[in-house]
This record gives structure tokens, C-alpha cells and sequence, in this order.
């Protein structure tokens, strides 16, 4: 309850406090982060919902009811630590008279703490809505010259994605006696295997489009492409997570009896994802176009070990989740400041930077190699679990998702090798280095990388419990998945 | 009935207090009057009255019970709004706002007629004073076009209604609902249905589209709109179609609810789709504002039809919900719109940069187009949401129709959003204090039924 509202009405109070604005949206954000780190102190991991609030709201179908297990504890955590750093990273000097920009990041740190802490359908809908509007305005008034067209296209696919959800929560609640959208209700529902497919494919098509799974992803390259920093950070690092955090929490556990029909489907569209997004990736010039066809690599990998439906599976789903948040808001952030100085983003034009700003080359290639996983770092265990799963469900798409860690070497090294090394081409002679702000949020995200690196257990047993809880629920209904 | 009464009384000394002047101010007279009329609602809700129909209470021509109190409230709100907004700028001689309110007393009359005559009356009452509305610029070639075609289109359709109410008559021998209802419901018990009645409440069905245009009776509706002043624009897009859904509402799915499934239920259904199909589609191709409104209010008459094809407990309080939202919304609209285009066009180019020289009427324009959109936290979803669910247990590809028709009607409201927040510009509107009184009523509205829209039923508690 107050995770959703405090970020919301610090938001709103931002955005109408002119050059106060950064200020109220860091205190607001933070104060998220607070609350987090108090809930994740008195968090009792056992698979059960913790700080369960419940409350009459539309009618007596329709309740406001949050609460909190040990998956939705990880993505609090990465929203809430994600959020005051998105709000420091926006906070330079080309954004100071956007007092709009700080109040809607932390309005988004809201809604997105609705989508996960949800436990009824309609209000897991409604933030799931919510969450898109920040975002639209942000990309769309900030944005680059073609961004009407890019966000409008990003708005219908996604609109048009939770419609269908909405179709199917309305459908489910439709096959109930005693209707009512509770969490716990809507996973009791017994269905035939007609209706499980069809109810299926309405929630499939909302998350399909927001992880984005092929081929369903071509708002995501443009998108990302052209909205400013601060909204490509939300898309990628964290709103992307809505849609694999549906996958496990709604999805699976709302239409088991579809499971066979629809884990070849989402294992074959993720491998694929990871494919093509790899290989489109190696062939990039614009830095930020090429990380966003590496997120759609990345996350590609992410939805097929989900969708192995195994505990490795889900719980390198969740662990990876949280470290691709982590990566790809650091990647973003050195290309927003190298395209703040340099001009461009372009790697034709890059080179040389490495020599004159020695701590952005050394934060940049923590980052870099945190992405392309190597080992002590928090990409290695992640990848590693949800390589294992989808090699043990099937070992030719196995083969295939794995070939991800040497394209991902390649296309990474690519970029870091043309933008820091070399000689400066296109006049850059003077690249300040990092100010104290960038130093600050550089810092804070090497200690999470290395000690997510060397220490992921923490993460794996905060949402362990929960992740066989989630299968449990699955095999009650189709029995024993092999 | 003390509603009725006050507008009509308000009606007669409005129209004579302005008699021989040129120039009077009259709206806040007006104003005083259905501010009074709206103030007796809830004192009528606190006394007992029947719901609808109940056994052993008589039942007059005028039957006031919480059906016809609460969508009164609805017309009186509506009218309230364009009367603080549209009446207070420009001089408004006092015979339009006298025949206004004649026009809403009409409104009344039809939420409260429990006799196919008084439906008649109502349906007369509201809509002469409209067809002197919109040719009222008398000058204006599009004006005389559309009070011609308002004026022609009306009276085919009501005397189609008239046609309907004889077959009616013909065939349960009654005008009155109460007994046409029994004659219904017995007939259908009996297996009999006679054909006489089908034909005539497919008449009344006909009549009674034309008034709210739906599909296939719609096509005169973007004309008028044009042509006719915005003052009466507003009101029939939001007066006249609230007052004519409220007496479908009663006709079809309380008095004839028994023969849904045998003869309207589909007709209604298709309709319906088809309404909200191409209200949708034909608004993307609009370059004119006014006239991508006037098919974005076909498109909701299509959302508002399917609330018909329910159980009445549901229907009526989605179509309570869904009628609050719709004229909220579309009041903000048309009051930016009207504001704009005296000064510029009417083209979406006008709207240019309105963000930057008025932020208040921005953020109202983007809440009321979240609303008619059917965005969540806004009172446009949750109307559409109670619509979709209620219809969902039997017309289930129509809820998918509906559903296609929200996703396509994102884009047209989506291009006033480009004009006002990402288009560089000089929109300008002056609000006064006044109008921004008004203005946050419409956006409070919009605001409280959409986080919280149980207040509404937990007001009114349906049970037949």
C-alpha cells in the first residue's frame, strides 16, 4: 500500500514543484527504497504472501489487495533501487528546467510497485495500464525527431496486448460461480482445455509484447531508440520485467491446462529472440539501438528458462531478471554520457574516449562484462541457471540459447572496443571525466554487480520457496512436469 | 416529478425575463434553476421509492422511480456543465437558453415515461427545441444544412417510433409499459409471441436509434454536429443521447426483457458491434475535430447499446456509470474545442501547443480523452470495464468487437494529444475562474468514479 502510494503522490507533488522538482522525485523515490529494505528485513521467506493488505474497492468482485512472496520481494528490490538512480542519472544539466520529467519517473516507481505487489486481477490490470502512461509522456515529450510514431506504435501494441488481458481476466471471472478476481480464486478456476487456450492466449499476448517476445518486438528497437535516456531505462530495466514477472505469476499459474500447448511456443519464440536479436546486435552502429537488440537477446533467454518450467528455470529467470535490470541501465547510462559529451552515439564517429576519462572506461567495462557474463559478476549465475534448464528440457534449443554468450562476447567487446579505444575520430579532443553525480551512480552499481556476482545465493533464497511454490500450483493440475 | 417541475417553471421565466431585449444575461438565472432541480434529487432518493415495476404501486404516465431519478441526475449534471460553460463568454440571448431548458425538461419526460404516449412526448419535447438550435446561426450555410437534415431525420424517426407504438398497441392491446410488459412476459411463457409485436418494437428500435445514432441510423449525425452551434452540439451528444438510452433502457430491457433472446437480443448486438466499428474506423480518417467527436460519440452510443443486452441489475448501473463518464469527458472536449476554434479552425492543427500556454487545460484534456479512451483510474474504464464484464457471460465476440474498437480509437484520441503536448504551437484559452469552477466538477467526476466507482452503486443498491 504504501510502496504504491507514496512514490505516486511524491510524483505528482514534483512534478508541480518547478526547479524543486529532482529533490522531492530523490527523497520520493528513496523513501521506496527505505520502505523496501524495512519489508525485505521483516520478510519471511516461506512462499507465502507477506504484508497482505485488503480492501474493498469497486464492488465486493473487485478488491484493492496487495501483497508481497519472495518473487515479487526481487523486483521490488531492483525497482526500488533502480528508481532514485534512474531520477540521479536524469538529473544533468540538459534536464533542469523538466520538472514534469522527475515527477513521472517516480509516479512509473509507483505504478510499477502496483504491478507487483497485485493479487487481484483487475488491479494488477489497472497498474499494469498505469504503468504505460508515464512512460508514454516521458518518451514522447522528450524523445527523438520520429517519437510520435514510435510511441504511438509502442502505445497500441501495448494496449492492445493488455485489452486481451483484460479480455481473459473477464473471461476466467466469467466461469466462477461466485465471481471475484482474487488471486488465489482466479488460480482455483478449473478450465477445459479450450478455454485454458484461449484464456491463455489473451494474457500471453500482454506479456509477449511488453518482454518482447518474437514477433512481436518491433516497438522495442525504435522505441528505445528514440526516447530519452530516462524512459529507456524504465523500458529496459525495469517495465520489461512486468511482462516475465506476468509469465510466472499469472500466466503459468492460471492456465496450467494450456502449459503443453504454449511452453514449446514461448521456449522456441524466446531462443529465437535470443538469435535474432544477437545477430541484428553485432551489426549496429548506434550504441543504443545495439542494446536493445541485445535486451531482446537477453530477455529472449530469460522467457524460454521460464518457460521450462523448472525450479533452476525460474529461479535463474528471476536472478537474471533483476541483473539485466541492473546491466542495462548501466549500459544506458554510459551511453548517455558519452553521448552528452561526445555529440553522438554513433560508433563510426567514436573512439579513443578510454584516455581522457580512465573511471567511465573502468565503470563502462564492469558494466560490459557483467553483460556479456563473465564470471564474478552478476550475469554469470543467472545465465548459467537458465542455460542448464532450457539444455536439460531440450538440448538442440540449448545448444542454440547458448551460443548467446559468444555472440553477446562479440557484439559487446564490438562496442566497447570502437567507443574507448583507437584514435578520437570526429573531433573529440576534450571528454571530461565523470563527475561526482556519475561517480556516485557508477559506484553504487559496481558494489551490486560484483556482490551479486560472487554472492547470488541471497537472491536464489529470498525467491526460492515462492518459485516451488509457483510449480507446486502447476503440477496440482496437469501433475508432474517432467 | 419536483425536478421536472423546477426546470420547467425555470424554462418559461428565463424565456420571458430576456422577452424584447436584445442582449440579456440569463445563464446564471438558468444556472440558479437546474442547480435547484439537481439539488432535489437526493432528497426524492431519500424518500421510498420503488425501483422499477414493483408489485402494488400504481403507476402514472410520469413514474419517478430510482431509474428515472438517477439518469435525471445525469441530464441535469450534463446540463448544469454546458450551461456554466458554454452560456457565460458570449451573450446568449435568453430564448435559446429558454428552449434549452424546454429541451431538457423533454429529457426529464422521457426518463420518467412509463406510457409509449409520454415516450412520445418526451422524444417531441426534446427535440423541437434542438432542430430552432441548430440553424440558429441563420447565416451559416452548414447550419441551415444541418438543422434541414436534423429536423427531416427527426420526424421520419419519430413517426417510425409512432408507426411501432400502434403495432404495439395492436398487438397487447395497451400503451402502457406496465401492461405491455405482462403481455410480454406472458406471450413468451406461452410460446406465442405474436409477430405484430416484433414488428413494432423493431419500429421503436428504429425511432429510437436515430436518436442516439447508431448504426445504420447514425449518418446524420456528424453533419449536424458540424453545422449546428456547439452549444447545441454538446447538448445532443451528451443530453439528448443520455435521455434517449435511458427510455431504451426501460423499454427494451425491462418492459420487453422477456423477449430478448427471441427477437432484439441479436438485432441489438449487431447493431451495437457494427456502431462501435465504425465510429471508430470512420474517426481516423476525420481532419476536422468536430466531426472525429462526432463519431467518437457514435462509437460510445455502441458501447452504451450493449448495457441493453444484459440483465437490467447490471445494465442499468453500467449504463449509469458509462453516461456519468461519457459527459464529463465530452463536456471538457467540447469546451477546449469551442474555446479553440472561435479563434482559430477547426482543424487538429489548432490545438498546437496548447500545452505549453495552458497547462491546467492540458492535463483536463489528456484526463477527459484518458476517460473517453477507457484508460484505467479514469470514469471511461470503469464504465467500459462494468459494459465488458456484464456482457461478456452471453455476447462474448461482442465484447471482443469492443474490445478491437477501444485499441483503434486510441489513435484518433492519440492525435489531439500530438497537437496539444508534442506539437510546437500557440493554442491559447483564456478560462476564466467560473468555467474552471465547472471545469473541475467534470474532472472531479471523472477522477472519483474512476478510482472509486463503488460509490455509485453502494448509492444505489438495484434489486428487482
Amino acid at each position: 500500500m504504501e510502496l504504491i502510494l507514496i512514490p505516486i503522490i511524491t510524483g505528482i507533488i514534483a512534478a508541480l514543484s518547478g526547479k524543486w522538482s529532482k529533490w522531492v522525485a530523490i527523497v520520493g523515490s528513496l523513501a521506496g527504497l527505505v520502505i523496501t529494505a524495512i519489508w525485505l528485513s521483516k520478510f519471511n521467506a516461506d512462499g507465502s504472501f507477506n504484508f497482505v493488505f485488503d480492501r474493498v474497492w469497486f464492488s465486493k468482485a473487485i478488491h484493492f489487495k496487495t501483497g508481497a512472496d519472495g518473487i515479487s520481494m526481487v523486483l521490488l528490490l531492483l525497482t526500488n533501487i533502480l528508481s532514485p538512480m534512474i531520477v540521479l542519472a536524469a538529473a544533468n544539466k540538459h534536464n533542469t528546467d523538466k520538472a514534469a520529467l522527475f515527477g513521472l519517473i517516480v509516479i512509473m516507481q509507483g505504478a510499477l510497485n502496483g504491478v507487483f505487489l497485485s493479487m487481484d486481477g483487475i488491479m494488477f490490470y489497472i497498474f499494469w495500464e498505469l504503468a504505460l502512461i508515464p512512460v508514454y509522456f516521458i518518451c514522447a515529450l522528450w524523445g527523438e525527431n520520429n517519437r510520435f510514431v514510435t510511441t504511438l506504435k509502442f502505445f497500441i501494441y501495448t494496449f492492445v496486448g493488455s485489452l486481451a488481458m483484460l479480455a481473459s481476466l473477464i473471461y476466467l471471472y466469467s466461469l466462477m460461480p461466485e465471481g471475484s478476481f482474487d488471486y488465489q480464486a482466479l488460480v482455483n478456476v478449473a478450465l477445459n482445455e479450450t478455454q485454458a487456450k484461449w484464456i491463455g492466449a489473451g494474457f500471453l499476448l500482454a506479456f509477449a509484447v511488453k518482454i518482447p517476445l518474437l514477433p512481436l518486438h518491433s516497438w522495442q528497437p525504435d522505441t528505445y531508440t528514440e526516447a530519452p535516456t530516462a524512459g529507456t531505462m524504465l523500458l529496459s530495466a525495469i517495465m520489461l520485467k512486468m511482462g516475465l514477472y506476468g509469465l510466472i505469476r499469472w500466466f503459468f499459474p492460471l492456465v496450467p491446462e494450456a502449459i503443453g500447448f504454449y511452453t514449446p511456443i514461448i521456449i522456441a519464440a524466446g531462443v529465437l529472440g535470443v538469435l535474432y536479436g544477437a545477430l541484428i546486435a553485432i551489426r549496429q552502429d548506434d550504441m543504443k539501438r545495439l542494446v536493445a537488440f541485445s535486451s531482446l537477446s537477453h530477455v529472449g533467454l530469460i522467457a524460454a528458462g521460464i518457460a521450462t518450467l523448472s525450479t533452476t528455470g525460474i529461479q535463474g529467470g528471476i536472478l537474471q531478471m533483476f541483473n539485466h535490470g541492473i546491466n542495462v541501465f548501466g549500459l544506458f547510462l554510459a551511453i548517455d554520457i558519452i553521448q552528452s559529451r561526445a555529440g553522438t552515439r554513433n560508433l563510426q564517429h567514436l573512439g579513443g574516449i578510454a584516455k581522457q576519462a580512465p573511471y567511465l572506461a573502468v565503470g563502462f567495462m564492469l558494466v560490459m562484462l557483467a553483460t556479456a557474463a563473465v564470471p564474478f559478476t552478476n550475469g554469470f549465475p543467472g545465465e548459467l541457471l537458465l542455460l542448464k534448464a532450457v539444455f536439460t528440457k531440450n538440448a538442440i534449443w540449448g545448444v542454440f540459447a547458448g551460443i548467446t554468450i559468444i555472440l553477446c562476447a562479440v557484439y559487446m567487446f564490438r562496442m566497447y572496443q570502437f567507443s574507448m579505444f583507437g584514435t578520437a575520430k570526429n573531433g573529440i579532443y576534450l571528454f571530461p571525466d565523470l563527475n561526482m553525480r556519475e561517480k556516485l551512480l557508477f559506484g553504487v552499481l559496481v558494489i551490486i554487480i560484483i556482490s551479486a556476482g560472487v554472492f547470488p545465493q541471497y537472491l536464489l533464497d529470498l525467491c526460492g520457496p515462492s518459485v516451488d511454490k509457483t510449480i507446486k500450483i502447476i503440477e496440482n493440475t496437469v501433475g508432474v512436469i517432467s | 416529478m419536483k425536478s421536472l417541475l423546477v426546470v420547467f417553471l425555470g424554462a418559461i421565466v428565463v424565456l420571458f425575463v430576456g422577452l424584447g431585449k436584445k442582449e440579456t444575461k440569463t445563464t446564471p438565472l438558468a444556472l440558479l434553476f437546474i442547480g435547484i432541480a439537481l439539488a432535489l434529487i437526493p432528497l426524492d432518493f431519500l424518500g421510498k421509492l420503488p425501483w422499477s415495476f414493483e408489485k402494488n404501486v400504481p403507476v402514472d404516465m410520469l413514474f419517478f422511480d430510482k431509474i428515472s431519478l438517477s439518469f435525471t441526475a445525469v441530464l441535469l449534471l450534463a446540463s448544469f456543465l454546458v450551461f456554466g460553460l458554454f452560456g457565460s463568454k458570449v451573450q446568449v440571448g435568453s430564448d435559446l437558453l429558454g428552449l434549452l431548458m424546454f429541451s431538457l425538461s423533454g429529457g426529464i419526460i422521457l426518463t420518467a415515461s412509463s406510457n409509449l404516449v409520454m415516450v412520445f412526448i418526451g422524444i417531441e419535447a426534446l427535440s423541437i427545441p434542438l432542430y430552432v438550435l441548430a440553424g440558429s446561426r441563420k447565416t451559416n450555410l452548414k447550419g441551415n444544412e444541418a438543422a434541414i437534415k436534423y429536423f427531416l431525420m427527426g420526424a421520419f424517426s419519430t413517426a417510425i417510433f409512432l408507426m411501432g407504438c400502434a403495432f404495439v398497441y395492436g398487438s397487447t392491446g395497451a400503451i402502457d409499459m406496465e401492461t405491455i410488459y405482462r403481455a410480454a412476459y406472458t406471450m413468451e411463457h406461452l410460446k406465442a409471441v405474436s409477430p405484430l409485436l416484433i414488428i413494432g418494437t423493431s419500429l421503436i428500435l428504429v425511432g429510437l436509434s436515430f436518436k442516439v445514432s447508431a448504426f445504420p441510423f447514425h449518418f446524420w449525425s456528424p453533419d449536424v454536429y458540424e453545422g449546428s452551434p456547439n452549444r447545441a452540439t454538446v447538448f445532443m451528444a451528451t443530453i439528448v443521447k443520455v435521455a434517449a438510452f435511458s427510455a431504451i433502457f426501460r423499454l427494451f430491457s425491462i418492459v420487453l426483457m422477456d423477449l430478448r433472446g427471441e427477437s432484439w437480443g441479436i438485432v441489438v448486438a449487431v447493431m451495437s458491434a457494427c456502431t462501435i466499428l465504425l465510429g471508430n474506423i470512420a474517426a481516423l480518417r476525420q481532419t476536422n475535430v468536430k466531426r472525429t467527436l462526432a463519431y467518437s460519440s457514435i462509437a460510445h452510443a455502441g458501447y452504451m447499446l450493449m448495457a441493453i443486452l444484459v440483465s437490467p441489475e447490471m445494465g442499468f448501473w453500467a449504463i449509469l456509470l458509462y453516461s456519468f463518464a461519457y459527459i464529463a469527458a465530452s463536456v471538457i472536449v467540447f469546451y477546449y474545442f469551442n474555446e479553440i476554434s472561435s479563434n482559430r479552425d477547426e482543424s487538429f492543427e489548432a490545438f498546437n501547443g496548447l500545452a505549453k500556454n495552458n497547462k491546467f487545460g492540458a492535463v483536463l484534456l489528456a484526463l477527459s480523452m484518458f476517460s473517453l479512451a477507457g484508460i484505467p483510474l479514469t470514469a471511461g474504464f470503469a464504465g467500459k470495464y462494468s459494459i465488458f464484464s456484464a456482457a461478456f457471460v452471453e455476447y462474448k465476440w461482442l465484447v471482443f468487437v469492443a474490445l478491437l474498437g477501444s485499441a483503434i480509437s486510441i489513435a484518433y484520441y492519440f492525435r489531439i494529444f500530438k497537437s496539444v503536448f508534442f506539437t510546437e504551437g500557440d493554442a491559447k484559452v483564456n478560462t476564466t475562474a467560473v468555467s474552471a469552477i465547472f471545469l473541475g466538477i467534470a474532472a472531479i467526476v471523472i477522477l472519483l468514479l474512476g478510482i472509486a466507482p463503488s460509490i455509485l452503486t453502494n448509492l444505489s443498491v438495484f434489486k428487482f
